[in-house]
């Protein structure tokens, strides 16, 4: 009788360390399940994020030079692919690791260098063919492109 | 002698609870701020596609007064005096001013894009018959005089109220 | 004994807990992802509509010199476009042609000859998923002759 006894009391000894064991082993899991779906939700927020970020630098920027070109009085293309505006005052745009812009009064020398940030993008190029000029803008490792005709 | 048996630690009840509202609260923080962001998006696309059709209406709209000034110039071209002609039926166009000029007469119109911008057009119709009848001298966006609405209330100069 | 029952109990409220939350964590989950889902598909949207205006607007800019369609879908997508049996032309997500579509292009042009030239508008449409993505409309005259104006 008291070895039954015994051997009762080690058995559900046992079957309640399995017991603790096996919730501890599903909390483990509902933690990694939960860790998993914040890690996924953040990713695909940061993904949405990039997309925008992206999209209003490059599509903001090729519209912003669009416009520029075609307000202008007169277009220089330059050999960097940046291009000098003139209108009531010369503005030069060029990519110099964002979109950039320095504007002066007509006459003085103007020089892609010092000017105002406008977007952050990797390049940009202006072409000119065909009678349009062709506006190249890449940010994030997407590349956008767009015509204008010329003025 | 008052030994107690011992059944293994587990998991205390209300962790997963607190778990469970910090994962639900992070996904919907991060579900609201990924709509958010698409849904700026797409008001700023909205936005530009909106432009680009004012612009292309407005340009559309100009080209068909090029269509119409250039009929007006072949009419009057096959007359005695080109300029007179021309200038007659431009007069009966609205919001198209024409200048006669050396070698033929200019015609400046101009096309609303939006409150902000319009659409300024220069042509010069030539008098001589050449290869071509006309030159397009501008066609670009300038902003609308906005003086009025642009005007700062600042101190006119008269007295102070006390 | 006390103490293995009291054990025992908690050992099932846990796993009620654990139930319950599964529940709620499933109710909430099915409403979140949705959220994302949309998200997730307004920005595919967006991203396509964005790369469709660019296109549209140089076909648009490339149109009012040439003022030929085939000309001016030339200078945008390359030559040799491919048109389909219905005259649409099938692009992938970045706007090149593509054997396998996802956008489809479709142009409809009205030529109205007037004494002195040509004066043509030109209606550019991207369709995707059925649905219209981008409309553009813009015009282009031709004086005869067929010198490229403005």
């Amino acid at each position: 009788m008291a070895g039954r006894k015994s051997l009762d009391s080690r058995g559900r000894t046992m079957a309640d360390t399995a017991s603790a064991v096996g919730s501890m082993l599903l909390f483990v899991l509902f933690a990694l399940c939960m860790l998993m779906a914040v890690a996924v939700a953040a990713d695909t927020y940061s993904r949405i994020k990039n997309g925008y970020q992206q999209s209003l630098g490059a599509a903001a920027s090729i519209k912003y030079v669009s416009n520029k070109l075609r307000s202008a009085d007169s277009v220089t293309l330059l050999d960097s692919g940046a291009a000098v505006v003139s209108g009531d005052m010369v503005s030069v745009i060029y990519c110099d690791g964002g979109l950039y812009e320095k504007s002066s009064v007509i006459g003085d020398d103007i020089s892609p260098a010092g000017g105002d940030k406008i977007s952050d993008i990797d390049s940009m190029s202006i072409t000119e063919h065909d009678g349009l000029y062709e506006i190249t803008v890449s940010s994030g490792g997407q590349t956008s492109s767009m015509l204008v005709r010329k003025g | 002698m008052d030994k107690k048996p011992k059944f293994g630690s587990t998991v205390g009840v209300g962790y997963i609870s607190i778990m469970l509202i910090f994962t639900v609260i992070c996904l919907t923080i991060f579900a609201v701020l990924s709509f958010q962001a698409a849904y700026s998006d797409s008001s700023l696309i909205s936005r530009s596609e909106s432009f680009a059709q004012q612009y292309y209406t407005a340009d559309s709209r100009a080209k068909e007064i090029l269509a119409e000034l250039d009929s007006a110039a072949y009419e009057a071209s096959q007359e005695f005096d080109f300029a007179e002609a021309f200038v007659q039926s431009v007069s009966e166009l609205d919001g198209v001013n024409a200048e006669r000029t050396l070698g033929g007469v200019r015609t400046d119109y101009s096309v609303e894009i939006n409150d902000r911008q319009s659409l300024a057009v220069s042509v010069l119709f030539y008098s001589a018959t050449t290869d071509r009848r006309y030159d397009i001298l501008s066609w670009q966006n300038i902003t609308n005089d906005t003086s009025d609405d642009s005007h700062q209330n600042v101190w006119d100069g008269g007295d102070l109220a006390v | 004994m006390r103490e293995l029952k009291a054990y025992r109990k908690t050992s099932h409220l846990l796993f009620a807990e654990m139930v319950i939350a599964l529940l709620f964590f499933i109710i909430s989950f099915a409403v979140i992802i949705r959220i994302f889902a949309a998200a997730d598909g307004m920005e595919r949207r967006e991203r396509r509509r964005e790369q469709a205006s660019l296109c549209a607007q140089s076909i648009a800019e490339a149109y009012s010199v040439s003022g030929n369609a085939e000309t001016a879908l030339e200078l945008v997508l390359g030559s040799g476009v491919q048109y389909s049996g219905d005259g649409t032309i099938g692009l992938d997500s970045s706007m090149k042609p593509s054997g396998q579509p996802e956008v489809t292009l479709s142009l409809a042009e009205n030529r109205r000859e007037l004494s002195a030239g040509v004066y043509s508008q030109l209606s550019i449409c991207f369709i995707a998923d059925g649905e219209e993505l981008y409309t553009l409309d813009c015009g282009a005259y031709i004086p005869e002759g067929g010198a490229a104006v403005g």
